[in-house]
């Protein structure tokens, strides 16, 4: 049993996308977008895990030269930064990204795009220290694909404030 | 003094893209800015009608309208969500929308004759069969001009696909929150209010072929599209493909229109919130 098959996740039905017909496609863009609670669970914060799953089940094409995945929540903490570092799901996305699925690409960029919203005691000095302490340990997750030559590999995380007057 | 010489260029400049945005009607359903509103439609209409190069001494000069590339339609809603299912305050917001809205088919009557327009951008957060009909015909005689490659329609409830289909050189198709007609459900007091239809238009010679295709919660509309028994859009020159806030798998317009398009398609984006899905699942 794999760890996504204990994930509650994989409950959900996220079928499967059969592109392997697309034979002249260059470009996926995946972008996953979630809305978290502040009372949730934050070990479930910045988890790969769906994305993986569709990426599994997606048969694509060999000719993707680019590769762009969204990882977009809205309205969590920006103190939460611990979890994130400690799941072997990116691991597993590292290694999946890397492998023969995807044999002759020259760029994946991966965006973790974070929602906040101006509740709760957020205090923008935190954040931008927040988001600046993450982006190299964010790079760091995927050290398989940062050592594979003529790969252009860029992470990053945008961050969009909501003003409610 | 001004050198006429610097007219053309200045015209092609200052009227490149015209934006009408209308305001947010209250959660009371007033039309708080109705006068104003009306009133720049109203301003428009003589701008058109006053256009210097229409004076015969003038010809040769690009009239006002041909200048025009990008018009931007942003109308107000037609009624406040606090009237769902009042269908009396309902009716009464329509008839007052429509009468500020009274000068738009004769804008575009004359954006349409001939139309050197390349975009048009639809913001029109109504329920298209209850639009006056001298509106919602202006706007179909404005989308089946030739020059018009781009379109990006927005929460538009009810469109037809004659929309679309007749818009013979489209390269760029934005569906964003807009549903089919048939896609709606007829309830006595909109059938009441669907008693006038607009004229049927004669169909175009040739379906469109667009390069890219954008759909925001559009299913139902790229469905009606897609089984559309004549002119269909053809998708099989689709070379960017975007599904925002769609689950492609559960949709089978969404899968056809990958199908069709296999053979062109170099980009492809797909979106999906996961709350959504789930909260479907659960319903």
């Amino acid at each position: 049993m794999t760890l996504l098959d204990q994930s509650s996740l994989t409950n959900i039905p996220l079928g499967s996308l059969d592109l392997a017909h697309l034979k002249q496609l260059r470009t996926l863009d995946v972008k996953l977008e979630e809305v978290m609670v502040l009372s949730q669970d934050p070990l479930s914060l910045y988890s790969p895990r769906d994305m993986l799953t569709l990426l599994r089940k997606t048969s694509a094409p060999t000719s993707i030269e680019v590769l762009h995945l969204t990882f977009a929540w809205e309205y969590i903490t920006p103190k939460v930064e611990n979890p994130i570092f400690s799941q072997p799901e990116w691991d597993i996305l590292d290694g999946l990204l890397n492998g023969s699925n995807y044999p002759v690409l020259k760029e994946v960029a991966i965006v973790f795009q974070i929602g906040f919203d101006d509740y709760e005691d957020l205090e923008f000095v935190s954040l931008d220290r927040s988001t600046a302490a993450l982006s190299p340990r964010l790079l760091a997750l995927f050290p398989r694909l940062r050592r594979r030559e003529g790969l252009d590999v860029q992470v990053s995380i945008k961050t969009d404030i909501s003003y409610s007057m | 003094m001004t050198s006429w010489s610097l007219l053309i260029p200045a015209r092609r400049s200052i009227f490149h893209h015209i934006r009408i945005k209308q305001r947010e009607v209250n959660y009371i359903g007033e039309f708080k800015h109705f006068d104003r509103d009306h009133k720049r439609l109203l301003d428009l209409v003589k701008i058109l009608e006053n256009d210097p190069s229409l004076h015969p001494h003038r010809k040769g000069t690009p009239t006002l309208s041909s200048c025009i590339r990008h018009l931007d339609l942003q109308l107000a809603p037609a009624a406040s969500p606090m009237f769902h299912g009042n269908v009396s305050m309902r009716m009464a917001a329509q008839e007052r929308w429509n009468a500020m809205n009274a000068p738009l088919p004769e804008i575009l009557n004359k954006l349409s004759s001939p139309s050197h327009i390349e975009q048009v951008t639809l913001y029109l957060p109504c329920t298209w069969r209850q639009v006056d009909p001298s509106i919602t015909s202006s706007i179909l005689k404005l989308l089946r001009s030739p020059s018009i490659r781009t379109l990006d329609l927005s929460h538009i409830h009810g469109l037809p696909t004659d929309a679309v289909l007749h818009c013979p050189n489209l390269n760029d198709l934005r569906v964003r929150y807009v549903a089919d007609q048939e896609s709606i459900t007829d309830t006595a007091a909109t059938k009441e209010l669907h008693s006038i239809q607009p004229p049927p238009f004669e169909p175009s010679y040739s379906p469109p072929t667009p390069k890219y295709l954008t759909t925001t919660s559009g299913s139902s509309f790229l469905a009606a599209l897609i089984k559309s028994p004549v002119n269909a859009v053809a998708f099989n020159n689709l070379q960017h493909l975007s599904f925002v806030d769609a689950w492609i798998l559960s949709f089978d317009a969404e899968s056809r229109v990958v199908e069709t398009a296999a053979p062109t398609l170099r980009f492809l984006h797909i979106s999906s919130n996961l709350n959504n899905r789930i909260g479907t699942q659960l319903s």
